[in-house]
């Protein structure tokens, strides 16, 4: 019951907003890799600009995958990224395991993926995470609303993760990585991947070609404060031309994540 | 480059674990040099982290360098001095290596070379070349089959792993998607540079294509150097291009083997698949199944992954279907190609067709026609074609027809159809013109009729043969017949249809008429020259034949006989024509008899009628006395007799035997009657079984056929013999009323009325006697009274049995005893024995009382007194204590009897012991009115009657003197002390006796 009804859209937006990296150094980095191409597929994240975004541990310092808090006890992410153990940490912005004043860790008791999840196709890549106990809410840690309506094409976004930034080097960040993306058509995305594309999925890419990467999976794409999708697959390597990354579309689950939530 | 690639040499030193580390411009006190110091510092950075490629190049290799340091690594400082323009150039004849990417490498410099060239960390697995790419495959495998182009999509999860080329990628599909895509990239390349070098090639060995068979040429051998394009040099062109085309020889065999495994495999997964899709080979339709939902993913057989197994089987199924529809479609547009074929190659032919007819040449080029089979050359093929051809259009224009004239076909009548006569023409199958449809269709009805009549005539020929064949089936059994001349049947009535249609009167006359048939047909004047030869031939011999033999001469002159037999000489053959011709003649007289049953016997044989009238009346009784004259006669049965006498007694006997058979059979229903009717008249005359007869002559013929004088000697001698028949019967019986009778005085029957209590009294006469049992008897009425007595003590033992009374038992002993005792003294003295007999019973009476324990005690007074068996006793108790220890005796004697018939009973040894006495006894002589003649020997017995016998021969003699059956109780003297006076006693009777 804590997530708004969809009938009832909340006016408000989420804190924090997204905005532009001011220092002359760097603009100078910009203007450097634009001409370059591909140096760099995105920025760095401004604290506490993402207080829903999750970090899937395998140790105190092997991240895997990304996750998004939907509920004060559950997070959404990739189908994929299922592992017998979750550790999770949220509220935490650097890649180091040095603690940070705001960070709070978690352990999953419950991963519930969608049953139709197959994996040579990765339709319907998405899976719900229940933790021992509910958050502490903060400025640091706060649940995302999820879109009722799917996105246009050209809608604005912002998809976030500390995956590589590098595809020929697996390059970890040093903070969060945050990139606006444009959301392609359907027809434009079934024509960058012919035979691969079903209703569960979308594009979103750069005009200059920056995508997310390995490390991302389940990470989020938040459009105009809503949560649109999830970090799912993409071509290798990461961030060319005409190959955008591919998201989960999560206009399509609303239902079943409200169901299962309140079933279990 | 080179400004840039200064400023950042100095920050090497400082990185730590590939990286560096800046200090922040938060301080606004910061001098300029500061600043630019820290974007130098952040530059550097970002290069040396991210490696860009074409700046930091010199970096990288001072990176290498420190890498260099460490053993394992690989080391190549050593060949930076040698780099021209970028390049690494090599030595030659190094060791080779197997990078950690899965590549051969021929040297460790040429890894160094490729490292730089593709900027990558490949470093050395291994010494040698590789083996293989196991290492990839498994890494990679699951994947493979998701690439598309080379390109592979991946996941965005991150699971650090180091791939073959010594980098780090995110996760396992990034590193196979960089390895798929690296793969295809080479591929194409590769690609290219084959198709590049095959151009050259081709274009360099133009000249000689011609020349190349199965990949080889065969080159002139002068010396012309000449470099290929793989840079080895050649003798000459010819050579050269004669490697490059054995080389694309092998490489297409190669291709078409491997097409051939990968249809191999294909086929193999096709039947996989098809056994797995088994379950769901009866619900599909069409090629068409229906599936549930269920998500188990699988991949098929056309690569797809398919929702579980029943939707790929559902695709398998159709796209089956789908094939099977192209192919019928191909097979149709391939047969319709192939009629065309044989239209256009046989076209040549077609002009040279006469009436359906092609005569074709010798010549052997053999081609497959449209039958699938392999003609001689192209004109027989043809000619098979234009049959085929013809055949199918004459089945179109029949069918045609059919349906022109089916309206007309009710009113057709055995092929003819009456028409109308309007005048509308129509061309018919036939290709004539026909007034109207009707006609035509009455011109095709009558063809379809002949055709039908020539099927019914060939049918009848078939049937005919057929019937030949049954009847030379059915004629088999009379064949054997035929040679010996015509066949003879029988008379009776079986009527049988022959082959000629005429009936006969049965299956032999039908038989015959076929033989001669066939005879006519082959050879019909063989016979009658066989017939003449037989005549010509033996009539020499038949002069020499008597009593139907013939003796031959022994030489060897073979000839074949009329029977088709080789025979030894002339004689022999005749002699076997001979015999024939006797057993035909039997043959043929029997059937005439057998014809003439149902007439009178004297109807027959006229001849021996003639002949044999003369003697027929001397018959008597069956029997005809012959003189013994010499005059030789052949008889009608072909014998030869002594004289005509001898013949006609044979004659005449037959007819006698047949004249008995037939009054028998007669007798069955007339026969009676007229006996009856015939001898009633003298029945009530005859008197004691004899009937006197009157003596006129009026010979008359009785049912046995013999002459009688007249009706009363017939009658005569036939009621006699039925008097004599019931006179035998009636001495039989009396014979066995005789024979009961003396049965009955065999058993001493006249004795058993004359017997009086069990008792017999017998006369004295000596007449000696063997009993049944073997003893001897002085006269039958002693054997008499012997049984009769045996049978009263039966009889007595049985009742003694059942009464328990010991007074009573004594008493009977004691009158017993009395009676043996006086049966066993046939002595003058007789008057006293009565006395005797009276004052022992009166007296021993009175002591019956005072034993004890069977023992009497006597006193001791003097008053002697004679005893019944003669001895003298001191006084009367004495006397009595005797008698009375006898009857004690005998009565164990009785039980001892009584033991010997239980033991006779049970068939113990002492029966045998009985029977010894009897043959005993057998061993010594019997003299009348003596007795045994006993030898004077001493070999005392004991009797069981308590007496002592000097040997077993003198208690025979006592048996038999005195009627008695003692027997030995043992062997040697009886114990008693009184039994040796007895024995003294005894002694001198036997001795006056025998005196």
């Amino acid at each position: 019951g804590d997530v708004s009804s969809c009938d009832n859209p909340s006016g408000t937006e989420p804190s924090g907003t997204n905005r532009d990296l001011s220092t002359d150094s760097k603009s100078g980095e910009d203007t450097r890799s634009d001409s370059s191409s591909r140096i760099v597929n995105g920025s760095d994240c401004q604290k506490d600009a993402q207080p829903w975004q999750g970090a899937l541990l395998l140790g105190p310092n092997k991240l895997y995958c990304g996750a998004v808090l939907i509920s004060p006890q559950w997070l959404l992410t990739a189908a994929h990224c299922r592992k017998p153990v979750f550790r999770i940490r949220l509220g935490h912005h650097s890649m180091s395991p040095v603690y940070e004043s705001g960070q709070q860790m978690f352990q999953g008791i419950k991963s519930i993926p969608h049953p139709g999840y197959s994996h040579p196709g990765h339709s319907n890549d998405l899976m719900l995470i229940k933790m021992n106990r509910k958050i502490r809410d903060s400025h640091s840690v706060k649940p995302v609303e999820i879109a009722c309506d799917c996105a246009t094409e050209g809608t604005r976004c912002m998809v976030s993760g500390w995956g590589t930034t590098s595809s020929s080097h697996n390059n970890f960040p040093k903070v969060l990585q945050c990139l606006n993306i444009t959301v392609l058509s359907e027809e434009r995305c079934k024509n960058s991947y012919p035979g691969q594309i079903d209703k569960t999925m979308f594009c979103a890419g750069d005009e200059e070609g920056r995508d997310s990467c390995q490390g991302d999976s389940g990470g989020p794409v938040v459009c105009n404060g809503k949560l649109q999708g999830l970090v799912s697959w993409g071509d290798f390597p990461c961030a060319q031309r005409n190959r955008p990354g591919v998201y989960t579309n999560l206009c399509e689950f609303v239902k079943w994540i409200k169901d299962t939530m309140n079933s279990n | 480059e080179k400004g840039n690639q200064d400023p950042c040499m100095k920050f090497q030193a400082q990185m730590k674990n590939g990286t560096l580390t800046c200090p922040k411009g938060n301080n606004s006190s910061q001098s300029l040099n500061d600043i630019i110091f820290q974007s130098e510092c952040i530059l550097c950075k970002r290069a040396l982290e991210q490696g860009a490629p074409t700046k930091i190049m010199n970096v990288k290799v001072l990176s290498r360098a420190n890498r260099a340091t460490d053993p394992a690594k690989l080391n190549c400082e050593s060949f930076k001095q040698r780099r021209k323009d970028g390049d690494f150039i090599c030595p030659s004849d190094t060791s080779s290596v197997c990078g950690t990417d899965g590549k051969t490498y021929r040297s460790r410099c040429e890894l160094c070379a490729e490292n730089a060239k593709s900027q990558n960390h490949v470093d050395v697995k291994s010494e040698g070349e590789c083996g293989s790419s196991h290492l990839e495959t498994d890494m990679c495998s699951d994947f493979r089959a998701y690439v598309q182009d080379g390109r592979l999509g991946c996941t965005r999860e991150s699971d650090p792993i180091l791939g073959p080329d010594g980098r780090t990628h995110g996760n396992r599909c990034a590193m196979c998607a960089e390895l798929f895509l690296k793969e295809a990239k080479e591929n194409a390349t590769r690609n290219r540079e084959s198709r590049i070098r095959r151009d050259a090639e081709k274009e360099l060995c133009k000249e000689f294509e011609n020349q190349v068979r199965n990949g080889r040429l065969f080159c002139t051998r002068e010396s012309d150097p000449i470099r290929g394009p793989d840079g080895k040099m050649h003798g000459n062109k010819c050579a050269l291009c004669a490697e490059i085309f054995m080389r694309q020889f092998t490489e297409e065999k190669g291709k078409a083997e491997k097409n051939q495994k990968d249809a191999e495999e294909r086929a193999k997964a096709k039947m996989e698949i098809q056994k797995r899709c088994s379950e769901f080979q009866d619900r599909a339709r069409n090629g068409t199944l229906f599936c549930t939902r269920e998500n188990d993913p699988i991949r098929g057989l056309d690569g797809k992954t398919h929702g579980n197994l029943c939707s790929m089987c559902q695709a398998f199924f159709k796209t089956e279907a789908e094939e099977k529809k192209a192919e019928a479609g191909s097979r149709n547009r391939r047969g319709s190609e192939e009629s065309e074929t044989y239209a256009k190659l046989c076209d040549e032919y077609r002009k040279a067709r006469k009436n359906g007819q092609l005569y074709c040449t010798r010549e052997n080029a053999p081609i497959r026609g449209p039958d699938g089979k392999i003609h001689g050359n192209t004109c027989s093929m043809c000619q098979a074609f234009f049959i085929q051809e013809d055949k199918a259009r004459a089945k179109v224009k029949r069918e045609a027809a059919k349906e022109m004239c089916s309206e007309f076909r009710n009113q057709a009548r055995n092929g003819m159809l009456m028409c109308t006569r309007e005048n509308d023409p129509v061309v018919g199958p036939d290709g004539k013109r026909h007034s109207n449809k009707c006609a035509m269709c009455a011109s095709v009805f009558l063809l379809e009729e002949e055709e039908k009549k020539k099927d019914d005539k060939t049918e009848k020929v078939d049937a005919g043969k057929a019937k030949k064949e049954a009847v030379q089936e059915l004629c088999r059994k009379y064949h054997t017949q035929l040679r010996n001349g015509p066949l003879r049947c029988t008379r009776r009535n079986n009527p049988i249809e022959g082959l000629d249609g005429k009936m006969y009167k049965n299956a032999c006359f039908m038989c015959w008429a076929f033989f001669q048939q066939e005879a006519k047909k082959s050879g019909a004047g063989f016979r009658p020259k066989v017939k003449r030869e037989v005549k010509v031939d033996c009539s020499e011999y038949l002069a020499l034949s008597k009593r139907g033999e013939i003796f031959c001469t022994r030489e060897n002159d073979p000839v074949r006989g009329p029977d088709g037999k080789t025979h030894g000489n002339k004689c022999a053959m005749c002699k076997a024509v001979f015999k024939k011709e006797n057993e035909e003649r039997k043959r043929k007289e029997g059937e005439n008899q057998r014809i003439t049953s149902g007439e009178s016997s004297s109807g027959g044989n006229p001849k021996a009628k003639d002949e044999c009238a003369q003697y027929r009346e001397s018959m008597k009784h069956g029997q005809l006395s012959c003189t013994r004259e010499s005059d030789p006669v052949r008889g009608v049965d072909g014998e030869h007799y002594n004289n005509k006498c001898v013949m006609c007694k044979e004659l005449l006997q037959k007819e006698m035997e047949e004249t008995n058979k037939n009054s028998a059979s007669r007798s069955n229903g007339t026969g009676s009657a007229t006996g009856k009717d015939v001898c009633d008249q003298f029945r009530s005359q005859m008197k004691n079984g004899k009937l006197l007869c009157t003596r006129e002559s009026d010979p008359t013929r009785g049912p046995d056929g013999a002459m009688h004088g007249n009706k009363c000697a017939m009658c005569k001698e036939r009621l006699e013999k039925e008097a004599a028949e019931k006179k035998k019967k009636e001495d039989e019986e009396k014979r066995n009323t005789e024979t009961n009778k003396s049965d009955k005085e065999d058993k001493c029957h006249e004795y058993r009325s004359m017997q009086l209590d069990g008792r017999l009294i017998c006369t004295r006469e000596n007449d000696p006697v063997r009993d049944a049992d073997g003893k001897m008897h002085v006269n039958k009425c002693a054997m008499c009274q012997m049984m009769f007595e045996r049978e009263a003590n039966e009889r007595k033992m049985r009742e003694e049995n059942s009464r328990s009374q010991p007074t009573n038992e004594a008493k009977d002993q004691c009158g017993e005893v009395h009676n043996s005792v006086e049966d066993a003294k046939p002595r003058p003295a007789r008057s006293s024995l009565p006395s005797i007999r009276g004052i022992s019973k009166d007296e021993c009476s009175e002591f019956q009382n005072l034993m004890k324990n069977e023992k009497l005690t006597c006193p001791e007074t003097d008053d002697p007194v004679r005893g019944a068996d003669g001895t003298f006793y001191q006084n009367k108790c004495h006397m009595c204590r005797d008698v009375l220890k006898n009857e004690a005796m005998k009565r164990s004697g009785l039980q001892e009897k009584s033991s010997d018939i239980r033991s006779t009973k049970e068939g113990d040894p002492e029966f045998s012991s009985s029977s010894r006495d009897s043959d005993m006894c057998k061993n010594y002589r019997i003299l009348p009115r003596m007795g045994y003649l006993c030898p004077k020997n001493l070999n005392p017995v004991c009797g069981d009657d308590g007496q002592t016998y000097s040997n077993p021969c003198m208690l025979c003699h006592e048996n038999l003197m005195r009627q008695t059956n003692t027997r030995i109780h043992k062997q040697g003297a009886c114990e008693e002390s009184s039994n040796l006076k007895t024995v003294s006693t005894g002694t001198p009777a036997s001795e006056k006796m025998m005196q």
